[in-house]
């Protein structure tokens, strides 16, 4: 049986261990108000962006477009894949289930013998990934370590990942992100970027615009603004994920810490009443023998 | 009593401004043009430059920079990945970015080179 000394200590590191969990779930409940309503606010853009490019993909149907943005490359071999993580890890599975998604597809990758390369954002993802598909990196983006705003992230992001296409040849380019359902519930997603996937289903009805400079310019330049949208908005889901993982396994955690403390107090005031019991036997029994 | 045209700005942060205005003033990609309440459906790219809202006497300076102008019969929306109002507006930093952008031009080619020299000078007649 542990002394009671060594038991007392161990109930006062619980117990910070208690308050730090308890902090770090207030601080995420903040953040995640704050990633919500970045989320919110960035919807309207969102919508707008995808309603036009729907709109102008439906103008353009059955015309030549220059672009390989929208239509891809006709074949699918070679493929860009972007795994966007958080910075920081104690947010429960978010990072892992990630990782786990983008793995599964790596491994059908390997056994199709097709090629693909990774770009990472945020440290856990390349932590995690970096011992098997080390050989498949092609670069790393921090979310945290710039002045960046996270438009300006996504904007970079996308101006690689379109400019590695050109140059290298790929034929997909996809992003995987946690999409945010709510605290307790995140869902690992994937989203198609090369070629852009158009919904054109929530589009309800058909303008035809007059376009200035002609159709397939304007297609030339929204369509990279569309994809750094795709990515903004996975990015701030990502961000709003994060935060809702780390609130839950940090409340998780609150809990246990106090279920342990109520354990170790109960056998700390055992042993202390054992101790006791024990002290008075010897005094009886010393006095007896007299 | 003339019509009115509604209006949003929108960047991908947030939405700018919004309301009703007697005419609209977009820096257009070839050229600046007012849009007027019922205006035909019109979409064009935006060049850097100055947005002037037109309200009641009162005008409203935005800068935008980069991102596209939709007229549809619910109004004119713009799609901005910068804007912000022009008493905001930072000289140094455009300066900062012409400088950047020439940088550029010395490594680009074919219709990119055109493009970045394009967004010099618009940048260059704002300064």
């Amino acid at each position: 049986m542990p002394n009671l000394k060594d038991l007392k200590i161990r109930i006062e590191s619980v117990k910070s261990t208690r308050k730090i969990t308890k902090a770090m779930q207030m601080v995420a409940a903040a953040k995640l108000r704050k990633a919500q309503e970045m989320a919110e606010s960035s919807r309207h853009y969102s919508k707008k962006v995808v309603e036009v490019l729907a709109n102008l993909s439906l103008a353009m149907e059955g015309k030549e477009i220059s672009s390989k943005l929208l239509k891809g490359t006709g074949s699918s071999k070679k493929h860009l894949r972007i795994v966007a993580t958080a910075e920081r890890g104690l947010c429960g599975g978010f990072n892992s289930s990630i990782v786990k998604m983008a793995k599964s597809e790596f491994e059908a990758f390997i056994s199709k013998e097709e090629e693909f390369q990774i770009i990472t954002v945020g440290k856990k993802g390349k932590e995690q990934l970096e011992r098997e598909y080390g050989n498949w990196f092609l670069k790393h983006f921090n979310l945290t370590d710039s002045d960046q705003s996270t438009y300006e992230i996504a904007g970079s992001i996308s101006e690689f990942a379109i400019d590695e296409f050109d140059k290298s040849g790929f034929d997909t380019v996809k992003i995987y992100f946690n999409k945010f359902q709510s605290v307790i519930s995140q869902i690992p997603s994937a989203q198609m970027l090369i070629p852009t996937a158009v919904d054109s289903s929530d589009t309800e009805t058909l303008v035809s615009y007059e376009y200035e400079p002609d159709e397939d310019e304007i297609l030339d330049e929204l369509l990279p603004k569309a994809i750094t949208n795709y990515i903004y908005t996975a990015l701030l889901e990502n961000a709003a994920s994060e935060q809702g993982a780390r609130m839950s396994a940090m409340d998780n955690a609150t809990r246990n810490a106090g279920e342990m403390i109520e354990k170790l107090t109960i056998q700390y005031n055992r042993s202390r009443q054992a101790a006791i019991t024990n002290e008075l036997i010897e005094i009886i029994s010393g006095a007896e023998a007299l | 009593m003339v019509d009115k045209i509604k209006f949003e700005l929108v960047s991908p942060e947030k939405k700018i401004a919004s309301g009703e205005a007697d005419s609209i003033l977009v820096p257009g990609f070839e050229g600046d043009f007012t849009v007027l309440a019922s205006h035909a459906a019109y979409l064009s790219s935006l060049r850097a430059g100055i947005l002037r809202i037109f309200s009641s006497g009162e005008t409203t300076e935005y800068f935008v920079q980069s991102g596209f102008a939709e007229v549809s019969d619910q109004g004119l929306i713009i799609l901005a990945e910068k804007a912000l109002k022009k008493s905001e507006l930072n000289i140094d930093s455009i300066k900062e970015e012409i400088s950047l952008l020439e940088k550029k031009i010395m490594e680009a080619e074919g219709s990119i080179k055109d493009k970045i020299q394009k967004q010099v000078s618009d940048l260059r007649s704002l300064v």
